[in-house]
């Protein structure tokens, strides 16, 4: 092989690196020597070598401007944590993409019709029921309890998502997470 | 060593070393699934009630029975990340005592632990026997 002609993906799991090499394979249609797998047992992680000429299935550009502040102290961690070789910035970039993704989380249809429906209805909640727990769902007031352990129980397993809290209550903004709280890393980066 | 006033579980090994643990029965939103007592992990740096593991949050069914997205908090953990906690009411027990506690269960992207927070211990009180390895919760 060429190494010219190629490019390598890195990955700390045999399985993973398995599993991508399959992909790649049925969604390519490629020779199998465009697609090459090693893993160093040794080492605990392996490489995927792909064609350039398949990189761009691989790999898409995003274009964008940021404030020079930000984009020299942005180059400037990634050589710290990447080196000065080819790559480190897109490595990086990656990197913070993936953490940036993890922050929030999409919303399906019924849970966005719940949540708009919660916000609509609150000020008329807060009036009536303070201290009682309401279920909302199907983007509507459901039910309205004096305990937690009746709204839990209410259409049991009727509805695909629902709303249930206390009204009045207010949690807090911020929660620290201790040592303990590990998360899984952001990317194979 | 149990009795109606007491529950004790010994310290739980995990990366060759003990960590005490508390046995706790999870009302999910999935009632099809046995209610079993579980063992979870203490964690007094978790200022939360209780954090589930997402895989478990999810097969628990509390991804179909949440509060108001305008209520999830946002979680930093000790190096500074910040992300948006899912989060959903449920009430606890430990059976051995009967003790039931109403409070919510946390997880975020990412997360493999299942941990025991600050604002659950802070219901109970507890006793960590260092010396015998054990966790007690006393009524």
């Amino acid at each position: 092989m060429s190494y010219r002609r190629y490019f390598g993906i890195l990955y700390d799991e045999a399985a993973e690196l398995e599993r991508i090499v399959e992909r790649l394979r049925s969604r390519l249609g490629a020779p199998l020597k465009e697609i090459e797998m090693r893993w160093s047992p040794k080492r605990g992680r392996g490489l995927v070598y792909l064609f350039k000429g398949h990189m761009s299935l691989y790999y898409g550009m995003i274009k964008g401007s940021l404030p020079k502040e930000i984009e020299e102290r942005f180059r400037r961690k990634a050589m710290e944590r990447y080196g000065h070789s080819r790559g480190a910035i897109s490595k990086a970039l990656e990197a913070a993409i993936r953490l940036w993704l993890r922050y929030d989380y999409g919303m399906t249809d019924e849970e966005e019709s719940n949540n708009k429906a919660f916000e609509a209805l609150l000020p008329e909640l807060e009036k009536k029921y303070r201290g009682m727990y309401v279920v909302i769902a199907q983007g509507k007031l459901i039910s309205v309890h004096s305990s937690l352990e009746e709204a839990l129980r209410v259409e049991e397993g009727r509805y695909q998502h629902r709303i249930v809290f206390k009204v009045g209550e207010k949690p807090v903004e911020k929660v620290r997470l201790g040592w303990r709280a590990t998360i899984r890393p952001a990317g194979h980066t | 060593m149990e009795s109606h006033d007491k529950a004790c579980w010994p310290y739980l090994k995990s990366n060759d070393a003990k960590h005490p643990v508390m046995g706790l029965l999870i009302r999910a939103p999935l009632k099809t699934l046995p209610i079993t007592e579980s063992l979870f992990r203490i964690d007094t740096g978790y200022e939360g009630f209780l954090l589930l593991s997402e895989e478990r949050y999810r097969r628990m069914g509390f991804h179909l029975s949440e509060l108001p997205r305008r209520f999830w908090p946002e979680a930093e953990t000790v190096t500074g990340e910040v992300f948006r906690l899912r989060r959903a009411l449920t009430i606890i027990e430990i059976p051995k005592i009967d003790v039931k506690l109403e409070g919510y269960v946390d997880t975020f992207q990412g997360n493999l632990e299942d941990l025991i927070g600050l604002e659950l211990i802070n219901n109970l009180k507890l006793i960590l026997n260092g010396p015998s390895k054990t966790t007690c919760v006393v009524r």
